[in-house]
């Protein structure tokens, strides 16, 4: 297999139900695809965002309402579950035990809902605050970009879920991994975006 | 806060971005890796290697991607830089670290069809550019002029 | 609860005056009348096709043969299907408006004024997002795998979904004919004047969820015939052997992949603004319209080059195949196209000179717009040089060809002239405008899907169709559009501003006169490419072509029968060099059976694109009227859909090699009997699809 990234997951060929490598490769640049797609949707959001900083409108702004330290635990949390995927990938590489792939994907799962968590609290009391979408265009550009990154999380543990059972179905046959390898991307994906988001919005904003 | 004065942060930065080149470097497989079809399975021996290297690109990833972190929340939580050095530096490091999580555990480098996913996130990159670069000028020049 | 409170969570916002007929009935005008016309067409024309399937017995087939099949030659042809309804409607629209230009000069004339915006936003959004975009989709995913050697697109399954989805936008814009009111915004929706504020209706809503339905299964197209150019194409087929046609596809759904977003972003916005009160675009507390104006044209722009595209890629296959020579400046042709993409995405804009941003900043989109005429005129010159000396022959999709050359050039003169920024200050909002972009699209796409539907119908049915017919139809379009759109030039520049219902100046009747004369003439048309296909399906057995090589073109999907067996090639084509089919007929290596075959893995049918499109229309309607269990619900089976289709393991079916190799030995016995047909015969009967060989 000369793919570095299909490597990672020791895909075998074989048998006429099964999936060959170039079809693997296709699946996998596919989804690539589609992540650069999705990339310059946040990218746009981002645009806009910046545009929206100072659209404050007398609503609460950036430097009241974000929270540094939370702000930081997330990002641990997010990193670090990146970090787990990462081992659920290279357990499936090297003799696919299985205990280790599920057990990493179920410690991902539990990062990823304590990332959400963390980021419903966040907005929760934001919006005790008064600091709702509907005060400013700032508000409106934040409760755009930050929750599309958050729903993207909610679509990457759904997803986790749903692999989870299709482990139990089938254990690892090579379509379940394949997803794996998609959600692996998808996953680390999200936290590549999160580097901009606390970069972007939280760090700067607390910096005014 | 005894924050040093501003010349610190430029000086961290400049050495974690010596030490991620050295680093990433060092993760970067040798040239000779594997041959493009294997034809035999490959050996015990290899797969130890194999192994080995993936684990070590993975924890480098997150030793680097948690440092360049920390430093940027550090930068701003103790007012290492006015703001607005502050904020160049926080752009960067997260650049930085965008970069190291592309490499360590998206797995992008100029082999294979790695290379292909490097073309295309690099047009990608074009078109972002292009797109945020024209939006932030055409909107703030019609603020300025509207403001 | 109380009645209308169980109304409310019921049926949303409906209420009975919400219907056309109801409106027509209270109000009794003749504008309310016409809107409760079009929406009977819609709800009769439903029951009728409704009782012909139940009549005939057509549904089985329909599901099965057709619905969910993911075959990407059945899901091209069912996107042209999609995309000829959708030009019907569009085209009645135009031609009303135009109707009403005519007769309301200094008069109310037939429709009222939210009509009349009711009119030009559905034509316009029709024509862009559910007659063009289908079409040269449609015209790809049938052609592209093909003519790279590919047994089907790299995601067949997601073939489906994309088709499914834009046909339940096409689907959502058709109800809002029938029940409740379209937007008056105009095809670009611009705020605030969209927005809650000024349009608390469904209008909005509906044209914001039609076209999210269509961008994200344009999207996902895009994505798909980009990777299936990227990893599916035949052992040897480098790129720079490619045909010029998967060139220009690979340029639009780059351009797809990446522009489409924007739009997404620009809607989504918007609906957040009407739905949940938040404040991009409004006109108070921060609130900025130009960030819609932005995002709305980085799509835009880029957009006029997905529709253009694909058209100059007909365009190349076809002058070369009916000039029988090989194509001029390939290299050139490749690299313009190249430039186009790139560029597209640096003049966006040009759409908005006059809204406020400096003049420098002006300068530079305007300089960079009229950059993009340079590779443009390459490839005219490309063209012009491939018919040099070549045995050209006047079928209809060359002569939709010559038109266009000579009409795009024409449209692009005017187009540089609105690069120059004084000039657009002058003419924008104009019908001047309404002219030029007609003038580059009716050529620059509308000409090319003709061609191209003409020229590879043939492959596809195994009948070629009527060209006395065709060329009517060519006279109609192109004499109609000259008429029809000529004089909008000069009454733009006696400044007529589009969009108006109710013209003041009198001196302007005779222009709108010859302007209706020639909608007319383009609705003739419509109408003679409808009685083309009649008349040849009767006359079907005349014009059979199974040898599938009618033109004696040059590319791949000429090398086998017509129409071509569901995994297109019995043995996977190795390819040389460019034009590889010419080449084999030039070496004697055409139609000769394989050395062996063997099995063939082809997807099975699945019913979750059908689900996926249907649900997500569902959930469209449901936002749209606010009626919520059903917009969940929607959204709640699309996904449940999406899931329970990861678990299903036997997505594959096996044709047996010995299946393969009775159909390949059939298909060339067949060869074998035919004669040999000489270019001077390729109109008339003795053309069975062997084409002769020249040099
Ligand atoms: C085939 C014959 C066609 C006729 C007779 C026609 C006629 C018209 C007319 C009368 C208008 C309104 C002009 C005004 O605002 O005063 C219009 C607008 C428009 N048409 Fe067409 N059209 C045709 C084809 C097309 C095609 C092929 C496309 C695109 C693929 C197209 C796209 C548009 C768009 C985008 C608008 C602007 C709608 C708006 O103002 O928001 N049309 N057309
Ligand atoms: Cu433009």
């Amino acid at each position: 297999m000369t793919d570095p990234q299909l490597r990672h997951v020791g895909l075998k060929v074989g048998g006429f139900e099964a999936i060959d490598v170039e079809e693997a490769e296709t699946g996998i640049f596919g989804f690539w695809v589609f992540l650069m797609s999705d990339a310059i949707l946040f990218a746009l959001l981002f645009a806009v965002y910046g545009t929206q900083l100072a659209a404050t409108a007398g609503a609460p702004g950036p430097a009241a309402e974000f929270k540094i330290d939370s702000a930081f635990w997330e990002t641990m949390v997010l990193l670090l579950s990146s970090f787990t995927y990462g081992m659920s990938s290279f357990a499936m590489k090297y003799g696919g035990q299985l205990r280790w792939v599920v057990g990493m994907l179920l410690v991902t799962l539990v990062l990823g809902l304590t990332f959400l968590g963390m980021e419903a609290n966040d907005f929760a009391v934001m919006i005790h605050d008064g600091a709702t979408p509907d005060r400013s265009g700032f508000l409106s550009a934040f409760f755009a970009l930050v929750p599309t990154h958050g729903l993207h999380v909610v679509a990457g543990c759904s997803w986790i879920v749903v692999m989870l059972v299709q482990v139990a179905a089938f254990g690892l046959d090579d379509r379940v991994k394949i997803n794996l390898l998609r959600l692996g991307l998808f996953w680390h994906f999200l936290d590549v975006i999160w580097i901009a988001i606390f970069s972007v919005v939280y760090l700067q904003g607390v910096m005014r | 806060m005894s924050g040093p004065g501003p010349s610190l942060p430029r000086r961290l930065a400049r050495y974690g971005a010596a030490a991620l080149w050295v680093a990433t470097a060092f993760s970067v497989r040798p040239a000779a890796a594997p041959p493009a079809r294997r034809t035999a399975r490959p050996s015990k021996a290899e797969i130890a290697a194999d192994r080995r290297r993936d684990l070590l690109t993975y924890g480098i990833g997150y030793g680097l991607a948690l440092a360049l972190t920390l430093l940027a929340f550090a930068l701003v939580y103790w007012r290492w830089a006015e703001p607005p050095v502050a904020l160049a530096l926080v752009f960067g490091l997260g650049l930085v670290q965008v970069l190291v999580q592309f490499r360590c555990f998206l797995h992008i480098d100029f082999k294979g069809q790695a290379r292909d996913d490097l073309l295309l996130i690099l047009f990608s990159t074009l078109i972002v550019l292009l797109m945020v670069g024209g939006t932030l000028v055409v909107l703030f020049n019609l603020r300025a002029r509207m403001m | 609860m109380t009645g209308s409170e169980i109304w409310t969570t019921l049926l949303g916002r409906f209420e009975w005056s919400d219907l056309p007929f109801v409106r027509a009935w209270e109000k009794g005008t003749l504008s309310e009348a016409i809107g409760a016309g079009a929406g009977g067409v819609v709800v009769v024309g439903a029951v009728l096709l409704v009782a012909l399937l139940t009549y005939k017995r057509w549904w089985k087939p329909l599901w099965s043969d057709w619905l969910t099949s993911l075959d990407h030659k059945k899901i091209g042809i069912m996107y042209i299907v999609l995309a000829f309804v959708m030009l019907s409607r569009a085209l009645i629209e135009a031609v009303l408006m135009r109707t009403q230009q005519a007769v309301a000069i200094g008069a109310p004339g037939l429709v009222g004024p939210n009509h009349f915006a009711q009119l030009f936003s559905t034509h316009g959004s029709i024509m862009v997002f559910f007659m063009a975009m289908p079409f040269l989709t449609g015209l790809i995913n049938y052609v592209v795998p093909l003519q790279i050697g590919a047994r089907d697109v790299a995601f067949p399954l997601l073939n489906s979904i994309s088709l499914m989805l834009t046909a339940g936008g096409a689907g959502l814009m058709m109800v809002s004919l029938a029940i409740g009111e379209f937007s008056t915004g105009g095809w670009s929706g611009y705020p605030p004047y969209t927005e809650a504020a000024y349009q608390p209706g469904v209008g909005p809503d509906y044209w914001i969820w039609a076209i999210t339905l269509s961008s994200i299964g344009s999207t996902l197209v895009g994505m798909n015939i980009a990777v299936t150019i990227f990893k599916k194409r035949c052992p040897g087929l480098k790129l720079m052997r490619m045909p010029l046609f998967c060139w220009t596809s690979l340029c639009t759904s780059i351009l797809m992949i990446f522009a489409m977003p924007p739009l997404t972003v620009a809607t989504l916005m918007l609906a957040l603004d009407r739905y949940l009160g938040y404040h991009f675009f409004t006109n108070d507390l921060g609130g900025n319209m130009m960030i819609y104006i932005d995002l709305f044209w980085l799509f835009g722009h880029p957009e006029v080059y997905i529709l253009i595209l694909p058209a100059f890629g007909v365009y190349s296959e076809v002058i070369s195949a009916f000039s029988s020579k090989e194509l001029y400046g390939y290299v050139s042709l490749v690299i313009a196209t190249m430039a186009i993409a790139v560029l597209s995405f640096t003049v966006w804009l040009h759409h908005f000179f006059t809204m406020g941003q400096s003049a420098d900043i002006n300068a530079v989109f305007g300089i960079a717009t009229m950059t993009i005429g340079i590779p443009t005129g390459v490839k005219v010159y490309d063209w012009i040089w491939t018919m040099f000396r070549g045995e050209v022959r006047l079928t209809p999709p060359m002569l939709f060809s010559l038109a266009f050359i000579v009409t795009f050039v024409l449209g692009g003169f005017t187009g540089i002239l609105l690069a120059m920024p004084p000039v657009d200050f002058v003419v924008h909002n104009t019908v001047f405008l309404v002219a030029h972009f007609h003038n580059m699209l009716i050529p620059g796409l509308l000409y090319g899907m003709i061609a191209g539907y003409q020229y590879w119908f043939p492959k596809a049915f195994g009948f070629r169709l009527n060209e006395r017919w065709g060329t009517v139809s060519f006279v109609c379009w192109v004499s109609g559009f000259y008429l029809a759109f000529m004089p909008l030039y000069v009454l733009g520049l006696a400044g007529l501003a589009r969009r108006t219902q109710e013209i003041l100046e009198p001196d302007f009747r005779p222009w709108l006169l010859v302007a209706l004369l020639g909608a007319f003439l383009l609705l003739a048309g419509l109408a003679t490419l409808f009685v083309q296909l009649y008349v040849s399906v009767r006359q079907r057995d005349q014009h059979r072509v199974p040898v599938g090589d009618p033109w004696g073109a040059r590319s791949l999907e000429w090398s086998v029968a017509a129409p071509p067996p569901e995994y297109n090639f019995a043995t996977i084509p190795h390819v040389g060099r460019r034009d590889p089919w010419h080449w084999r007929k030039a070496n004697g290596g055409a139609y000769k059976p394989a050395d062996h075959y063997r099995d063939i893995a082809m997807p099975r049918n699945s019913m979750v694109g059908p689900v996926v499109g249907l649900s997500g229309a569902v959930c469209a309607f449901g936002l749209v009227w606010h009626i919520w269990w059903m917009a969940a619900f929607g959204l709640a089976v699309l996904w449940a859909a999406v899931i329970a289709r990861s678990f299903v393991r036997r997505t594959k079916r096996v044709i047996g090699a010995r299946e393969v190799e009775a159909t390949d030995r059939a298909w060339l016995a067949t060869a074998a009997a035919q004669q040999v047909h000489p270019r001077e015969l390729e109109t008339t009967s003795a053309n069975a699809g062997l084409a002769e060989l020249h040099a």
